[in-house]
Parts: C-alpha cells; structure tokens; sequence
C-alpha cells in the first residue's frame, strides 16, 4: 500500500508561541521503497515522520496508507493501525530495561489483535531475534547489550507483527560508525528480500546516501525529493567495503 | 489484550518497581490493619454484651401490670399472662415459639455447700419455672431437666430411673431406710427422703452463667483477700457446679414464712448453665413452680406466668414482633431487651467512630497512592509512549495502571489483615495478663468472621484504586509521540 501525504501542515503551540514544524508537505511513498528523509536540526524531518506513522496525528491535511485515513481514524483505530502495519525504531533504542531481549521483541503482542496471535509469541521472538544475529543473547536484559545489539533487538520488536512500513528516527544516531552500517544493511535486506517499505530520518549524509530516494526537509517544507543511486551494489553482493567507502 | 499477557505485564512492573509499591502500599497497610482492628474488636466486644450479658435474641414479654407493682385482676391491673396470652402471641407473624415462664410466689431457703465452700451455708432461694425443652440442650449431667415427680409408663424396671421401679405399667417409688447409707436403694442420684421413707429424685436446677460472672467477678475478687470464711469461698466453674446438690425447704425462709402451709424440704441437683435460667437465682421445670405454687399460694397463682419469653424465626423479625407485642396485646417488653439494644446501639457507634478514623487513614493512603502512581507515570512517560506506539490504546494504559493499583491493593489488604490479627493477639495477650477477671471476661475482645476479611480486601482494592484513578487516565492521555521525542 502506498503511503501519502496532502498538504500536510503541523503547528507546535506553546502559550504564545507557533511554532510551523510542517507547511504544507505533499508526498507519495510507494510500497517497498527505501527512503531517507534528510535535513538540519529542527528543520520538521521528525515531525513528519511522526505524521506519516500515525504517531502524531494533531496535523491539518491528509496522511493515507492506501484507503486508510489517519486523520479521520479514531484513537482506538490509530492503536490497531501503528500496531498492525507500521513498526518503530528509535535513536535511543526505547527498550524496557526490565525485560530481557525476547520478552522486549513479544511486547507488542500483549496489545491488540495482530500478526503475533495464533502464534506462540515466543518462538516468534526467537527466530525474528536469530534473524537479527541475537540468537544468542535471548535472555539478555538491554543493560548487558552494546548499542548494536540493543538497536537490533529494537528492530526485531518492530517486526514482530509483520508490518508493511518500518519508521526509523536516526536509527544510527547513537551508534558508532561501523555498527550504524551494520543496523542500515539489516534495514536494505528486510526491504530487499520482505519487500518492507522502509523510511528513515537521519541528518547524516552517509547514511542517506544508502536510501534508494531521498527526501530533503527544510523549515517544514520538502526542498528536494529525488531517487538515488543506492551504494548497495547488487542485491546479495557484500557491500560492506564499498559502505565503508561511502562513510569515509 | 488476553488476560494471561496483561497479568504478565502487571508482574513484570510490580517487580520492576517494587519499592515504589510498597510505599504507597504502607498506608493502605495500616488503614486497613486499624479498620480490621476495630471491626473485630466491636464485632468481638458486640458478641460478649449483646450474646453473654444482655441477652438479645430472647425477647422476654412482662404483663405491664404485674411490672408496676399492681395486684391481678384489680382496677388498674391487667388480666396476667395465661395459657390464652401464650396462644395470642404464638399467632403473631414470626413468632417461632413462646415459653411461659413462672416465678416461685412463697419463701423459700436452701442450705447446703459443704463439699464447695468447706462448710454448710443458707441463702434465700429463688425460683422461677421454665419448659422443660427451653433448657434441653444446656444440660451436661446424668438427670434429665424435666419433672421427675411426674408418673412414667413403664414396660420393666430397666425403663425406670434411680430408684423406682416398674410396677403395675408405672415407674414407682421403692420404699428406703434414710439411716442406711450403705445399701443406696435409691441409686447414682437419687436419694432417700426422710419425711416419706421412699426413694425421691431432686428437683433438676438449671443456673444462669451470668451468676457464676458475677460470683467469680465481684463476690469471690471481693472476698479473696478478706479475714473469715469468705476468703476460703473457691473461684468456681461449671464443672465444679454441674452435679453439685443441696436441700432448699419451701415456704419458710430467713425472710419470712408462708400462711397456712406447711414447708416442705426437698433436694436439688444443678444439672447445668442455660442462658434461659434466671440471672439472680435458679430455674427449676416449670411444673415443679407450678404445684409448689398451688401448695403455697393457692389455684390462682399457678395459672399466671410471670413472663414469656419468646423466639423469633429470623433476627428482622425481632422489632416487628416486639411492636406487634406491645401494640396489640398491650403487654410490655422486659427492660433487659431495650438495655441490650441500647447497649448494642452504643457499640456500634465505637465501631463506626473508629472505622471513620480507618477511612480517613485510607483516604490519606490513597492520596498517597494517586501521588506515588502519578510519579511513577511520569517517570514511565517513554514506556508508555513506546506501548501507546506499538499499538496499545488509551483503555489498556489505563488498565495497566489500575491493575497495578489492584494488585498493590489485593497484597496490602492481607498484609493489613495480617497486621490487623496480630495486633489483636497482642492486645489479647496484653489483656489477658495484664487485666484482672471481671464478670463475662471473655477469652477473646475480638471476633474475626469471613465478611470482615472480604470488607479488607475490598476495600483496600478499592481505595488503591481510587487512587489510581487519575494517575490512569493522566497515563491514557499520554501521546506517543510528544513522549517518544521528549517534549
């Protein structure tokens, strides 16, 4: 389903004081695309993520994901939609410290009625977590992970009930160089093989030159929007020299 | 949200923030403990008055005449309570049983006690008479508490008691030398009168627990430490009592003496405690009452009883029957039914005054709980925004919080509880050593029954999560998106 967006407007209120975080975006995302939205600190890049995943839904215009409205969704709806077709990725993990690695991936099968049910909970939480290179660490808590680590299990949560799209705020923001690629090859071969619709905001230029299309965010209004030649040379091929290359 | 994943997630945050929970637990703890405390202590201190000292479920009826002083039958007299007025009330809607009772009309002494006290003493004896089944189920000894002088049918002598034997298809008397202890022809109990050389059975007394109260409690603490025969008086029991015989003579006492008769002599025997018994006296069966008072007092006094004491199906019927009583028959309930209820009313009014302290204790708890959780909301902003952002809603959120809270509530009510109980042993230890016996001192102040543990438990529940109820729907409101980005 293709995800967009028409003249998109968010304003901040804070006594006095507007602030236009967004000014009218229009945007069209199609299914499976790999997108990098892109721009300066406090330029709107998050706040129209926010609008996009239904995190945010205090906004003028329209966001749809196919025939699905956000803005004319009820509270209860927008639940049953984050839930059953978008996943997140924080910069900063947002992982329960008191829950192991694998009770952090179920999380979001205690909510809702999603993909996760009629499926052991569990032996979903492991294979996603395999799958992320964690098979290992099942039981681990979030303390005892590295940053890499915790940004994969932050990325096995989000595929826990099979969704369409995965939203990313500067999933490398708190990662270091080679781990921050490591976490973006996960996201090019989920989009590549799951055919998931993967969009991510970084204010990193290496980082969005991996995106296959890129999307420039400044003052709330989008000044580029541009498909790319992604680094990934081929699609099995080991890039991980080239990535270096490119961030060097 | 399935059941199961929503108690895991509960478990999971009442572990994490375990420490938080038991503080905002502790003063729903001690509310708890004092409402527990106080509910059973008036529960146990209503049960000792109201079961024990005034004694209210018998409502005892009185002839409004006969109770101010008036002679029967006279100007301003009523017409008594007869075998009619026992059939009226028995009529009334609710009336299970009613039981006449008559009191001895003619002095009377009894003598006697030299296997208690040490040496024979005499007192003034008085009676009154009751049913025989009103006193049934009180009686521990081997005589029965019914009229032994009444003729028994009889098939052989195994059918008869001590003492008779079946003779011609009747239980007779056998015939007995009172100066020969050796042979007891009158068998366990009975013995041999003296006047009429055959064999007797004395008269069944069944004695009320409230003179063996104030006995123990004001004669014998008085008296313990005093100079002459009164300090020797032993602290008594029921077993102690119960078997134990004296003779009383009729018609002839220290007092005074009745007209024309004759006095006669006869043995009792205490065959056991009835709370039917009369509290300064004893209670013989009634037809004892009634041909003593034909032998002293004439026809006319063994047709009247004196009170009536009478049995409700159900507790609720209590107050309409009592009302019924009075207002139709004209007759008049005895002072003791409303000294109970007044006592009772007296009671609950502690109660209820130290149960407000309770709630007020819980009220400030659960201020404290609607702090402690707001906190903790706050605290648990991102956590609840990243929840809100994989797809819970407002309602789960809030019942996430609000189960907590009846979590904390459900553990602190039995730890209040428990507080509660051990708070009442200590009391009763402190009090059992530390407060000298007193008539109806019970073994215990305090009454612990089911409902009370159920009130504990929820009402704990319930104040946590009054408590948590703000903090739930602040936590609802939580959007994930300001929460997730820290605005």
């Amino acid at each position: 389903m293709d995800l967009s967006a028409r003249g998109l407007r968010r304003i901040y209120r804070s006594g006095e004081l507007t602030t236009e975080a967004l000014c009218g975006v229009d945007l069209t995302i199609k299914s499976g695309e790999f997108v990098a939205i892109v721009g300066s600190s406090g330029s709107g890049k998050t706040t129209l993520l926010n609008c996009l995943s239904g995190l945010d839904t205090s906004f003028d215009g329209e966001v749809k994901l196919g025939d699905l409205s956000l803005s004319q969704m009820s509270e209860t709806e927008l639940a049953r939609f984050r839930h059953e077709h978008v996943g997140f990725v924080f910069q900063q993990f947002c992982l329960l410290d008191h829950l192991t690695a694998l009770e952090n991936v179920i999380l979001p099968g205690f909510f809702g009625e999603g993909a996760g049910d009629g499926v052991d909970p569990f032996k979903r939480g492991r294979e996603l977590l395999t799958r992320v290179g964690l098979g290992d660490r099942l039981h681990s808590r979030p303390p005892q992970l590295s940053g890499g680590q915790k940004q994969r299990v932050a990325v096995a949560r989000s595929l826990f009930c099979n969704p369409s799209i995965i939203f990313c705020d500067e999933p490398t923001g708190s990662l270091d160089q080679d781990t921050g690629l490591s976490i973006m090859k996960l996201f090019e071969q989920l989009n590549r093989e799951d055919e998931v619709t993967v969009i991510f905001v970084t204010h990193e230029p290496y980082i969005a030159d991996m995106a296959r299309r890129r999307i420039i965010v400044q003052d709330g209004r989008l000044i580029e929007d541009k498909s790319q030649t992604s680094v990934w040379p081929d699609d099995t091929g080991d890039s991980d020299e080239k990535l270096k290359e490119v961030a060097s | 949200m399935k059941g199961q994943r929503f108690s895991s997630l509960i478990g999971q945050s009442l572990r994490r923030n375990r420490r938080h929970f038991l503080l905002s637990g502790i003063g729903v703890i001690i509310g708890i403990a004092t409402l527990f405390f106080f509910t059973s202590l008036g529960e146990g201190v209503r049960t000792t008055v109201l079961e024990d000292v005034f004694v209210i479920d018998q409502l005892e009826v009185v002839d409004p005449a006969a109770a101010a002083g008036m002679r029967r039958g006279g100007l301003f007299g009523g017409g008594g309570l007869t075998d009619h007025t026992v059939e009226q009330v028995r009529q009334i809607e609710g009336v299970k049983e009613v039981y006449p009772k008559m009191k001895l009309t003619f002095p009377s002494r009894a003598s006697g006690g030299e296997a208690l006290m040490g040496r024979n003493m005499g007192v003034e004896f008085i009676a009154d008479g009751i049913p025989a089944e009103m006193a049934a189920d009180d009686v521990s000894d081997i005589l029965a508490f019914r009229d032994h002088d009444q003729p028994l049918s009889c098939a052989d002598d195994e059918a008869c008691p001590d003492g008779r034997d079946c003779i011609d298809g009747t239980c007779t008397p056998r015939s007995c030398d009172p100066r020969d202890r050796a042979s007891e022809p009158c068998g366990e109990v009975g013995f041999c009168d003296r006047d009429t050389e055959i064999c007797a059975l004395p008269i069944p007394l069944v004695i009320s627990p409230y003179l063996l109260e104030v006995y123990n409690g004001s004669i014998h603490t008085a008296l313990r430490d005093s100079e002459g025969i009164g300090s020797r008086l032993p602290r008594l029991t029921e077993d102690m009592l119960v078997g134990f015989e004296f003779d009383i003579v009729f018609g002839h006492s220290y007092m005074g003496r009745s007209g024309d008769a004759d006095s006669i002599r006869h043995r009792a025997r205490i065959v056991g405690f009835s709370d039917r018994a009369m509290q300064l006296g004893a209670t013989m069966p009634l037809p004892y009452v009634q041909r003593l008072n034909t032998e002293f007092s004439g026809e006319d006094a063994a047709d009247h009883y004196h009170s009536l004491l009478v049995d409700t199906y159900r507790n609720e019927d209590v107050a309409p029957v009592a009302q019924r009583i009075e207002d139709e028959l004209g007759l008049e309930l005895s002072d003791r039914h409303q000294r109970a209820q007044r006592a009772g009313l007296l009671i609950l009014l502690i109660t209820l005054l130290f149960n407000v302290i309770a709630l007020v204790i819980l009220a400030v708890s659960a201020l404290n709980i609607t702090h402690t959780f707001s906190m903790m909301v706050m605290e648990r902003r991102r956590e609840i925004g990243l929840m809100r952002a994989i797809g819970a809603t407002r309602r789960q959120i809030q019942a996430l919080v609000v189960g907590e809270a009846a979590v904390v509530g459900l553990f602190a009510g039995a730890a209040g509880i428990a507080l509660g109980i051990g708070a009442g042993f200590a009391v009763d230890a402190i009090f059992d050593s530390y407060v000298g016996h007193f008539p109806f001192k019970p073994d215990s102040l305090f009454a612990w029954s089911p409902w009370m543990f159920a009130l504990g438990l929820t009402t704990a529940v319930l104040f946590c999560l009054i408590g948590a109820l703000i903090p739930a729907v602040r936590a609802g409101r939580v959007e994930p998106a300001a929460a997730l980005t820290g605005r």
